[in-house]
């Protein structure tokens, strides 16, 4: 049996640790956007920003870890115009963060255009190696897939925990949690909603610039028109599909990828019987399917999309 | 698809979601069942049949009697917003959902009825373009058109009849940047830039307009 084949390949599981990474980051991004009560719909551009701002540092001559850094300011700064629309001035959430995703993505591609006017084909960079963690890496099975890989699958993997501590188990945690539920409590303990929100939304678009720099730092080793393809879309629908929960977040996102990874290798395996746009719109499918399933019993933040307005009851 | 309103589901990020499966599946039929044997391995469909082209209003220009179609539709769908029945309740929808259910105006409904209405209007502009100008049915017939048009629509203050003038500013953008690219090799991805920033920044001054804060 093919299918049976797919699952015992080493390929298939090292595949599916490398598709799940700017999964997580953009996930994580948004639930942290999500739970201080701010849908950010930028996610998709600030991803295309975050992609191409890294692949353009190091193509100038950067550093690859100064390029993730780069890549983490630039998301944080479309962030904070999110914010300033959404927050401040409390505009409509969706209609901002579509502006926002326009702006950031046909703004990466204008600078990528201009700064390299006369290339056809997509210049290349180094990016990062995989780096086997001396020690567990020697596990057969085990080492290859989840110990020799880039290492910024490691910081996605590593920011599971570390988000998931920082809401659950910080002050700053709950009252993150809190603007979201509550924007009046938290005002009422004397915390500014607004700053609060802002530095979510900043420090969610930094994640999800992150993930979008993986794809052209890590996998890929060129930036391409388009190469985010509804990425940001899919992370929208896993934090939904993960309850706004770091833990399931990452679950979702293990999920996604494997079915992703799956799709591609049956696609090649059994050519022509199901033209291959089946197959490709399979993601998108499934994450509609699962916020459908899942949204019944969502206990969402409360505040999500309420823009808060000091002395409104 | 609308009806996952009734699910909870956000609206906007399935049709996003649903964008992309939509785009494929056009893919596919453009592949596979509607490609056109004559057009040498390109991913295209066979030219519509000559009654079906749009006539054009002045000739050897490209400008084709869909543009009178277009000004025919937004007058109409001015008329019907603000004086017909079905129009009343979309926006007592829009405005405030609790009244409006208080007025027993079916709100989901309402909201389908809209949303079919917008997406056929959606339908047409891919029609004009497609019966209009190109002829037959290419992948990239619509060059990200349909976030434009939320940018024209909040341009238009959400006006049918502004829509005319902010579609023929947005326009006159996309034709410009075009020039451009073509004259001093700027990108055309310019015009989506100013887009976008158009659109931030009329979302920004309906706010300054509305509530008018005094800048000391």
């Amino acid at each position: 049996m093919e299918l049976l084949d797919i699952f015992i390949t080493l390929g298939f599981w090292s595949a599916l640790v490398r598709m799940a990474t700017p999964l997580i980051f953009g996930t994580l991004g948004e639930l942290i956007c999500e739970r201080a009560g701010v849908l950010n719909l930028g996610i998709e551009g600030i991803m295309t920003m975050g992609a191409m701002v890294a692949w353009m540092w190091v193509y100038q001559g950067g550093d690859l870890w100064t390029a993730v850094l780069v890549a983490a300011a630039a998301g944080a700064l479309f962030g904070l115009l999110h914010a300033i629309f959404s927050v401040y001035l409390g505009l409509s959430q969706h209609v901002t963060g579509i502006g926002v995703t326009l702006l950031a993505a046909s703004l990466s591609y204008f600078a990528f255009r201009m700064l390299l006017p006369d290339v056809t084909t997509p210049p290349k960079i180094d990016p990062f190696k995989p780096l086997a963690i001396p020690g567990l890496s020697q596990i057969p099975y085990l080492g290859e897939v989840l110990f020799t890989q880039s290492p910024l699958t490691y910081l996605a993997f590593a920011l599971v925990p570390i988000v998931a501590y920082g809401l659950y188990r910080t002050p700053l945690g709950l009252a993150v949690r809190m603007v979201g539920e509550n924007p009046m409590a938290v005002e009422a303990q004397g915390i500014d909603v607004h700053r609060l929100r802002t530095c979510a939304v900043m420090l969610g678009s930094a994640f999800m610039a992150v993930g979008g720099a993986f794809l052209t730092i890590s996998v890929f080793d060129a930036f391409y028109i388009g190469m985010i393809n509804g990425r940001g879309w899919i992370c929208i629908a896993l934090v939904i599909f993960a309850s706004w929960r770091p833990g399931k977040a990452l679950a979702g996102a293990l999920l996604f990828a494997a079915f992703e990874a799956l799709q591609i290798r049956v696609q090649q395996a059994s050519s022509a019987v199901i033209p291959y746009q089946f197959y490709l719109m399979m993601p998108y499918i499934l994450s509609i399917l699962a916020m459908i399933v899942m949204s019944r019993r969502a206990a969402y933040p409360k505040a999500l999309l309420v823009p808060f307005r000091k002395g409104e009851r | 698809m609308i009806l996952k309103l009734k699910l909870r589901v956000d609206e906007v990020v399935t049709t996003l979601l649903l964008n992309f499966v939509v785009l494929l599946f056009t893919s596919y039929l453009l592949f596979g069942p509607l490609k056109d044997p004559l057009a040498m391995g390109w991913p295209q469909a066979a030219p519509i049949i000559d009654e079906g082209v749009l006539s054009p209003l002045v000739p050897r220009m490209r400008l084709h009697s869909g543009l009178i179609w277009a000004v025919a539709f937004a007058i109409f769908a001015w008329g019907f917003i603000r004086f017909s029945k079905w129009g009343f309740q979309i926006r007592a929808v829009g405005h405030n959902p609790e009244a409006a259910a208080f007025a027993a105006i079916p709100i989901g409904a309402t909201v389908l009825r809209t949303a079919l209405l917008s997406g056929g209007l959606a339908g047409m502009a891919g029609v004009c373009e497609l019966a209009g100008l190109k002829g037959y049915l290419t992948l990239d017939i619509s060059p990200g058109f349909g976030y434009t048009g939320i940018a024209v629509a909040m341009l238009a203050g959400l006006h049918p009849l502004g829509v005319i003038a902010s579609a023929i500013f947005i326009a006159a953008i996309y034709n410009g940047a075009d020039a451009m690219s073509r004259a001093m090799s700027i990108s055309n991805y310019l015009a989506d830039v100013l887009t976008a920033t158009s659109l931030l920044l009329v979302l920004a001054s309906v706010l300054f307009v509305r509530f008018r804060p005094r800048l000391r």
